[in-house]
């Protein structure tokens, strides 16, 4: 047994008072009889049949001091953990997952597991070492094998919760991978979610509420005849009825309400229209006052219909041309002669001439090149068995092509082949200083690929590769998840502003490294500067609702109930209410005590 | 003078009475007591043959006309008793509504009065500051009123045990009549060495109601009048049942005693009236006849 609050026994000290009083009271009524001499044979007697008699005499104090110390007991606190650590190790995880926000527990539900942690860190007793982690997207290790409560206190102190949703999965295989070198240990999960698990000596201790939660579960848009159409979907997760306003903010200004009523567990859709389509973000807000507040708003990317300017120099490939015109998002260029020093393209495409100085500002599709520097060229011969490395650029498409004539492309330490004939690369793509550079080995009219219905798809995804720098390819994550971002190659620096207002440089240094700070949930705008100019993009992170927006205790997968046995015991049963109980019992006794004078 | 005590009614009363005693007299004063020497009372007990040396005075002379043989006519003597009234004037008798002492005074002085009035010598005994004083042995009615005087004038306030001096003086056979609370370790030793003086012994044991039958419960603490030692006591049902089971086995103790030494023995309560005492218990207790 240990105690949460071990201050409280400075209380014991109101024992003096109560003794005290025993020893001043005018305790006995004085009678003068005429002889003691039978009373005192008489107590004699007593006394050596029963010596407890002695006791009896100060029953009522007795039974006053144990009424109190129940009552200090009580105070402090004491709880019994199921299997109790003797100097061992006690691994507590906190899951920080969106659903720990809900306010249907005092303040919040993690702000109750905080607290009950808190109590867990002040009174750890000496020998136990505490290892915090925190389970959100990914598992992390606050404190490892700590024994300083201060230090833990502080650590503590700086968790917050998120809107990410949470990794049992990867926590648990933490948790197995850490106790495999423990002996002694604990594991205490402070979690609102189902944790099934055969791991030893695990306790579960259970946050959950009654909250009612209705979740804006999603929202995105389609562009029909110029304008946008956009849906929203409203789940509920309660077992009521709710009825409330739904609101859509279009770039922050409020675009249209709709009240909607929704049934349990129904989830319904609404659809708004009329929306122009120059805009950047839509965001549907659920006006409903219910447990969780951080699903009941949506973000969205209207994603920028900017055009990019490609320039293709050829000697002349009408495939070429036209597959690169097909997308609309596309101003082609055409040139049959090399511009050296030129710029002001997204893309330049060179199609069996190369510029002595390449282009540094945008992207580069070098097709059947002369020998040059950036794609050294091996040798050339004719193509053989058709090997495929990468699939990104071959994606919907088969490889059921034929080459004739190929150069095969020397080693450099940029590129990774995508495509082998004999094993050797004969087309290759890679990042060269924030270009994308995409090299194919052969003359487009020396195979039988640009008459298959496949190659559109390939040139598309030539262009996906090489094209998707102005904007940013993926524009919405679930908070926790990780984003990439796509950044032009002129950039020289590269800032994420979260939706706290949190500055933050990404790059340099290049090449950037996928985004993981996605914490929260809302706009993050990616800041872009190269020459002295700014280029604003954004994504947006929302709550993962199927998993955090149910509330009510999810049980395991399978549906099956959960064992509640042995390891999954409730941590740090307290049994204050015991004594209290006992306390109020020995009040009843010693009235009985008292009253019959026994 | 005495009237506080005993009245002239009661007095009257008192004289168709007499100590029952079969202590055995063969000494001392003659007096109205049958004694075991045959002598010159009017009383006839025996013949016996004629021996050199008797008092021919007692020979009958119509037993000697019959049977031609002298014989000497027997007759009972009569010898005065010595009673020895001990009046226990401690502390611990000046207790009780009506008070112990008051009890033990007025059967002193009845006692005192009927032995009187039956022509035997009197000596009234009771604890002083320091150790046993008496009144003297007087016999006749016309000194009542000494004893009286000396009966009145005891102050029941003395811390002594007055068992404990009984057995510093010698007693010559007689009656002896204890009137006490009998609240001492001592009363065997006392008993045993009044009947080794041949006395016979008649214990009047007086007690007020609460310290027979105490009523008194709650956190108590009785003060011992003689001592003044305190003694805390937190009086319960089961307290008061062990006192209960203690007076009895101390007063079985008491009886026990004086069934060893051939004492009489009885009980007196001060709630009890004088006359109830002296006309039915004494009487039935055979103290008195």
């Amino acid at each position: 047994m240990s105690f949460y609050s071990p201050m409280s026994f400075l209380f014991l000290l109101g024992l003096i008072p109560i003794i005290m009083m025993y020893l001043l009271k005018k305790q006995h009524t004085e009678i003068e009889i005429s002889s003691n001499y039978l009373w005192e044979k008489a107590i004699r007697d007593m006394e050596a049949n029963r010596p407890w008699q002695r006791l009896r005499k100060n029953l009522l104090l007795l039974l006053q001091i144990i009424i109190f110390i129940m009552l200090v007991l009580a105070l402090a606190q004491p709880f019994i953990f199921s299997n109790t650590i003797k100097g061992g190790d006690l691994i507590i995880v906190l899951d920080t997952s969106a659903s720990m926000q809900s306010t249907d527990i005092d303040e919040s539900r993690f702000l109750e597991a905080k607290k009950d942690i808190e109590d867990i860190i002040k009174n750890k007793k000496p020998e136990t070492n505490i290892t915090l982690i925190t389970m959100g997207t990914q598992p992390k290790i606050i404190a490892s094998r700590s024994n300083d409560k201060m230090d833990l206190q502080r650590e503590l102190n700086n968790l917050k919760v998120n809107d990410t949703t949470d990794n049992i999965k990867d926590t648990l295989s933490l948790l197995n991978a850490m106790i495999e070198d423990m002996e002694n240990y604990q594991i205490v999960f402070f979690t609102d979610k189902d944790i099934s698990s055969d791991l030893p000596n695990l306790n579960v201790r259970n946050i959950n509420g009654q909250g009612d939660n209705l979740a804006l579960s999603n929202i995105s848009y389609s562009l029909q005849d110029n304008n946008l159409t956009v849906l929203t979907r409203v789940k509920n997760y309660s077992d009521s009825e709710y009825s409330g306003d739904l609101v859509l903010y279009i770039d922050d200004e409020i675009f249209d309400v709709k009240e909607i009523t929704i049934k349990p567990r129904e989830e319904k859709s609404v659809y708004w229209s009329d929306i122009p389509p120059s805009i950047n973000i839509i965001k549907g807000e659920l006006d409903i006052q219910d447990s969780l507040k951080v699903d009941n708003t949506r973000y969205y990317v209207v994603s920028s219909n900017e055009i990019s300017k490609v320039l293709l120099a050829t000697k002349g490939n009408v495939f070429l041309e036209k597959a690169i015109s097909l997308n609309p998002g596309v101003e082609l260029y055409k040139t049959n002669e090399v511009i050296d020093d030129v710029s002001g393209y997204d893309l330049y495409v060179y199609d069996g001439i190369l510029p002595e100085k390449m282009p540094t500002d945008g992207n580069i599709v070098i097709i059947n090149p002369p020998d040059n520097e950036i794609l050294p060229i091996k040798e050339v011969n004719n193509s053989g068995e058709l090997k495929l490395i990468s699939d990104e650029l071959f994606k919907y498409v088969n490889l059921d092509f034929t080459i004739g004539e190929t150069k095969v492309f020397g080693e450099s330490d940029w590129a990774d082949s995508v495509l082998l004939s004999n094993d050797q690369p004969i087309m290759v793509k890679g990042e060269k200083e924030a270009q994308k550079i995409v090299g194919i080995g052969f003359d487009i009219h020396d195979t039988n690929l640009p008459l298959k219905i496949d190659f559109p798809i390939f040139i598309q995804n030539v262009l996906d590769y090489t094209l998707n720098l102005a904007t940013q390819e993926k524009t919405s994550v679930l908070s926790g998840e990780y984003i990439d971002l796509d950044v032009l190659p002129k950039t020289k620096e590269v800032n994420v502003i979260n939706p706290l207002g949190d500055k933050s440089r990404v790059a340099p240094p290049f090449p950037l490294v996928p985004y993981i700070d996605t914490n929260h949930t809302g706009i993050y705008t990616i800041e872009e500067l190269y020459n002295d100019e700014v280029m604003n993009s954004y994504f947006v992170v929302n709550v993962d609702t199927q998993n955090e927006s149910d509330l009510h205790f999810v049980q395991g997968e399978d549906g099956k109930e959960i064992q509640t046995s042995g390891n999954r015991v409730k941590s740090g049963r307290g049994i204050w209410d015991i004594l209290l109980w006992a306390a109020l019992i020995i009040m009843l006794l010693e009235w009985v005590v008292y009253s019959r004078e026994y | 003078m005495g009237k506080d005590l005993i009245d002239s009614g009661f007095i009257r009363k008192l004289e168709r009475l007499k100590l029952n005693s079969n202590v055995i007299l063969n000494k001392g004063y003659s007096g109205a007591r049958k004694s075991k020497s045959k002598g010159s009372s009017v009383e006839f007990s025996d013949y016996r043959e004629y021996a050199p040396g008797d008092d021919f005075r007692k020979i009958d002379w119509n037993a000697y006309a019959r049977f031609e043989k002298l014989f000497i006519k027997l007759f009972m003597e009569e010898r005065e008793a010595l009673v020895n009234v001990f009046l226990d004037a401690s502390k611990s008798m000046d207790f009780g509504n009506p008070k112990k002492s008051l009890i033990a005074q007025q059967l002193a002085l009845s006692m005192a009065y009927l032995s009187l009035s039956n022509m035997d010598r009197v000596n009234i005994f009771s604890n002083s500051d320091t150790g046993m004083s008496d009144s003297g042995y007087l016999n006749g009615k016309n000194t009542f009123h000494r004893l009286v005087n000396y009966i009145e004038k005891l102050k029941f306030d003395k811390k002594i045990d007055l068992f404990s001096y009984i057995n510093n003086r010698p007693f010559k056979r007689g009656i002896s009549l204890i009137i006490s609370d009998l609240f001492t370790d001592n009363f065997e030793e006392a008993i045993k060495y009044l009947a080794y003086n041949k006395q016979s012994v008649i214990v009047i044991h007086t007690l007020s109601r609460e310290e027979i039958h105490p009523r008194d419960t709650g956190d108590i603490r009785f003060i011992d009048s003689e001592t003044n030692e305190a003694k805390d006591v937190s009086v319960t049902t089961s307290i008061l049942k062990s006192y209960e089971d203690t007076f009895n086995a101390y007063t079985t103790a008491i009886k026990e005693i004086c069934n060893k030494y051939s004492c009489l023995y009885i009980l007196v309560s001060n709630e009890t009236s004088m006359e109830e005492i002296i006309f039915d218990s004494l009487i039935k207790a055979g103290i008195l006849r």
